[in-house]
């Protein structure tokens, strides 16, 4: 595609007298670097002739709110889109420039940890504090805000809020939208509004998962807990997913918190046991050859690994049949993982550990004793960067995490995986639990011979993921948000819901430039 | 598990074109009569829905022929009244997830008298307030966080769910535009609440002593420890009563609490809390509740946990945020949709 913009465009002068030179870059590195986030598809288009796609005009770094105010009424006043960028880890597209003239703007350099309530347990930070040096600060100080996103390494405050995320320990902790308590945003026109209890509308969940689309967060009030003094781990081996997912509920359902509550399915579960101490399925697997050894080095190898055990021969050969692999992963003699964690004091972990075994041993489930949890715990964060190794054999993988209340979770399952099967191996985990429901995340991985085809299959196979989703009664999406992905998926999810939310879109930003194109499908082919 | 019994499609028809029985028709009056039936409803009458079709109907037919709907008795010769109390559906009890939908008219306490076969409850929250009507609960900014769905009907006639999902990523949350709006840009019909398992035994105590302390001992104990009770409490100004509700076999932690408060004053009562207002709640952190307690005059405290509780009253007045009016303005161009309560007020300016 063609990029017409010039480096001479005026705005960018603009926004260097606002900022100063070197926060505002159009050098072609940065536009480059800024064209994507973590979205999949990116890696399939650099298969093929058009690597890049939308690359934005320039990216402005402010380092203050009021320097944000000032770019978003310049870019108000030159008609040009805006996006807010936090790390870029989003997958959905979600800070892609799809407009021409599009400005990025990274509010990275508002980094600071404002101050802790130790009353109220609250803290307040700016929204382009990173993750992890963020609860790091927190736990100096003998708090944690309970909030690990397996991209704590590389994401923000602000695109947490923005896309609604969820930690790892969001059972306990509940999600970003569980946490913040007030907010302060710069809106399309360029004023701040600052949220919090005493106001009729509750501004806080309306910008809260608007993906910036209804303006910039640059501060919030989020609720913290003590630093806990222990963890405690157990491990248990179900039979069926069914048999998980029942016992999984009667934990949550009796009042306990599980800061981790983890429900593997069958393929996933024989991942996670990397030692000799699992079932006999897991050892089938561990010692499987031919193509279902390359699906496992696929998904459990280390990088560099995967390269060398799994070349790509046998990746395709693997991924080109995923309905026969579907039913050899199903005839493996079975069981489910389910991790679950406690923390707090010493005694109420072992407590509330010790009232979740037993109904995890009347649910049917046998002890592993704290291993498996203690191995995830090590490797918590090292799961997700492995993406490269697949695409670079000619396959996609993807993630697809969506949630259910607990009478819809298994028919949700199963409908993802029917639906998805023909087309792409596909395994799941439940991993986010809350008493009426959970999250289940499923990873699919698929394979043709070109990069065309392949980004064909890849839509189909989300096209029929979601549908399935939305016919077994779950929601499209637990915590990686809309962006561009899902957008036309909405229509489902919300109906004539819809127009409440496209209501809030016009009152606040009626130009339409702030992040156009996200969440909200266009209304021109509204059915 | 329990086949799933919570299906929007059951609930209120989101497919079906309820301006179809109005098509034929050429003013209000007669849009009135071919959908709702001869004699039922005629311009200056109040109808007391018996359905959530019978409210589409008559918004839209009142959105198509220029007339006006009040939410509460019909006021002149232009407008229909619109009464919800006779909504009363209890159609799905899904005690798999734990959620129950009910209609707008249903009061708490016949909803926690059909919950008790299930084996669930509604919680001492809720439970405060045994004469409230779930749709004007919450549409008067009650019980924050209690519904996980809410289902509505547009000032156009049609009607909406917002999603079921005990937490979700897609978009700004719709809920936010309906709980605490008093049907400022859609009627509220229905809800889908979330429920407690109910105990085989329930054991409830009473303590009063000085708010201060007593607030400040529970902050203390919430600060490291998960209790297995509900904790709710109101404040006359002098003596703070606590309640302290839960499971007869698990109540070790609350006995714990009871504990620490008897250490700093408290002492037991009987006889249970009073009602509390049933309008706006707010979400209040320890700060505020405190300072709210010492200011005086009464209060009520309810869902106290680590990080605070729900303080009621909430904020008191008009909804006058200028951009929810505009937002109105674009969802309701013709004014279908009329109040008894304070008006929407047309503010210019920002709240900062
Ligand atoms: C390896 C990997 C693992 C992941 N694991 C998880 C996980 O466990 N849980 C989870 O929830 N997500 C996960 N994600 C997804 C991603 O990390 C989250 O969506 C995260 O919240 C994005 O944060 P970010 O700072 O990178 O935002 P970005 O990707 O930069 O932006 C995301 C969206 O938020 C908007 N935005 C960003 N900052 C602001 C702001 N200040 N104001 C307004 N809008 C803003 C952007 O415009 C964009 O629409 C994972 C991603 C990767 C690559």
């Amino acid at each position: 595609m063609a990029v017409v913009e010039s480096s001479e465009d005026g705005l960018v002068v603009a926004l260097r007298g606002l900022l100063g030179a070197d926060a505002v870059s159009n050098e072609e590195a940065e536009r480059r670097a800024y064209a994507s986030d973590m979205w999949p598809r990116h890696q399939i288009w650099k298969m093929g002739p058009t690597p890049v796609r939308h690359r934005p005009l320039c990216v402005a770094r402010p380092t203050t709110e009021g320097q944000i105010q000032a770019v978003v009424r310049a870019c108000r006043a030159a008609n040009a889109p805006l996006i807010p960028y936090g790390a870029g880890s989003g997958v959905c597209g979600g800070t892609m420039p799809i407009r021409p003239r599009s400005v990025v703007l990274d509010v990275r350099r508002l980094d600071r940890l404002v101050s802790l309530d130790d009353l109220d347990l609250t803290v307040t930070a700016e929204a382009g504090i990173h993750g992890m040096l963020f609860e790091e600060e927190l736990l100096a100080r003998g708090y944690t805000l309970g909030h690990y996103p397996s991209s704590i390494l590389c994401s923000t405050l602000g695109g947490w809020l923005a896309a609604r995320s969820a930690g790892q320990q969001s059972s306990k902790y509940g999600k970003i939208e569980d946490m913040v308590v007030s907010l302060r945003a710069v809106l399309p026109d360029g004023d701040v509004v600052e949220t919090g209890s005493g106001q009729p509308v509750d501004w806080t969940q309306i910008l809260v998962g608007s993906e910036g689309t209804l303006g910039v967060v640059t501060r919030a009030t989020l609720r913290v807990h003590v630093r806990p003094e222990a963890q405690v781990f157990r491990g248990f081996r179900f039979r069926t997913v069914d048999e998980g997912l029942h016992a999984l509920r009667r934990i949550m359902q009796a009042g306990l918190s599980p800061h981790v509550a983890r429900l593997y399915d069958p393929f996933d579960t024989m991942l996670h046991s990397s030692s000799k101490s699992g079932s006999p399925a897991e050892e089938a697997g561990r010692t499987a050859t031919g193509p279902m050894s390359a699906l496992r080095d696929l998904f459990s190898a280390p990088v560099a690994e995967v390269k060398r055990r799994a070349p790509k021969a046998a990746i395709a050969l693997a991924l080109s049949v995923p309905g026969v692999l579907a039913r050899l992963v199903e005839a493996l003699p079975a069981t489910c993982l389910l991790i679950l964690g406690f923390d707090g004091t010493r005694s109420d972990a072992e407590r509330d550990l010790e009232a979740a075994t037993k109904l995890a041993l009347a649910g049917g489930g046998i002890d592993g004793g704290s291993g498996p949890g203690e191995r995830w715990l090590a490797h918590r964060h090292a799961v997700s960067f492995k993406q490269s190794a697949l695409f670079d054999a000619g396959a996609f993988v993807d993630t697809m995490e969506v949630s259910a209340p607990w009478s819809r979770v298994l028919e949700v399952y199963r409908g993802v995986r029917a639906a998805v099967s023909p087309h792409a191996f596909v395994m799941a985990h439940m991993s986010h639990a809350y008493r009426e429901g959970c999250s289940l995340y499923f990873t699919f991985a698929g394979y043709k011979g070109d990069a065309a085809g392949l980004e064909r299959l890849y839509d189909r196979v989300w096209a029929e993921g979601l549908t399935a989703v939305i016919r077994c009664g779950g929601s499209i999406s637990h915590h990686h948000g809309v962006g561009l992905s899902k957008r036309d998926a909405m229509r489902r999810e919300h109906g004539a819901g819809l127009r409440l939310l496209y209501s809030m879109k016009d009152v606040l930003d009626p130009s339409g430039l702030m992040n156009p194109g996200k969440v909200l499908p266009d209304r021109a082919v509204e059915g | 598990m329990a086949p799933p019994v919570t299906d929007a499609s059951a609930l209120t028809d989101l497919t079906r074109d309820y301006t179809r029985e109005i098509r034929e028709a050429t003013s209000f009056p007669q849009a009135l009569e071919l959908g709702l039936g001869k004699g039922r409803l005629a311009p200056g009458e109040t109808l007391s829905a018996r359905s959530v079709a019978e409210v589409c109907i008559t918004l839209a037919a009142a959105s198509r022929f220029g007339g006006h709907v009040r939410l509460g008795p019909a006021q002149g010769p232009d407008e229909v009244g619109l009464r919800l109390d006779a909504l009363v559906g209890i159609t799905d009890v899904d005690p798999t997830s734990g959620l129950v939908r009910a209609e707008a008219g249903v009061t708490v306490s016949s909803l926690e008298a059909r919950l008790a076969d299930a084996g669930l409850t509604l919680g001492a929250a809720l439970l405060a307030t045994p004469e409230a009507r779930i749709g004007a609960a919450i549409a008067a900014g009650a019980w924050p966080g209690a519904a996980m769905r809410l289902e509505a009907v547009l000032p156009d006639g049609t009607p909406l769910c917002t999603p079921l999902a005990p937490r979700r990523a897609t978009g700004p949350d719709p809920d936010a535009l309906l709980h605490g709006l008093n049907d400022r840009l859609a009627v509220l019909v229905a809800a889908v609440l979330r429920l407690d398992p109910r105990a085989q035994q329930s054991r409830v105590e009473h303590v009063k002593g000085p708010p201060s302390a007593l607030l400040e001992a529970m902050r203390v104990l919430l600060r490291d420890h998960r209790l297995d009770v509900e904790l709710s409490a109101t404040s006359d100004g002098q003596e703070l009563t606590v309640e302290v509700s839960g499971d007869d076999a698990r109540f070790d932690t609350g006995l714990a609490l009871l504990a620490s408060l008897r250490a700093v004053g408290a002492v037991s009562v009987t006889g249970g809390l009073p009602a509390p207002p049933l309008g706006r709640t707010e979400v209040a952190g320890w700060r505020r509740l405190q300072s709210r307690v010492a200011a005086g005059g009464p209060v009520w405290l309810h869902r106290i946990g680590r990080h605070g509780a729900w303080l009621r009253p909430g904020p008191q007045g008009a909804i006058d945020d200028p951009w929810l009016a505009q937002a109105r303005a674009a969802l309701d161009p013709g004014a279908v949709l009329r109040h008894d309560d304070a008006p929407l007020r047309r503010r210019k300016g920002r709240a900062t």
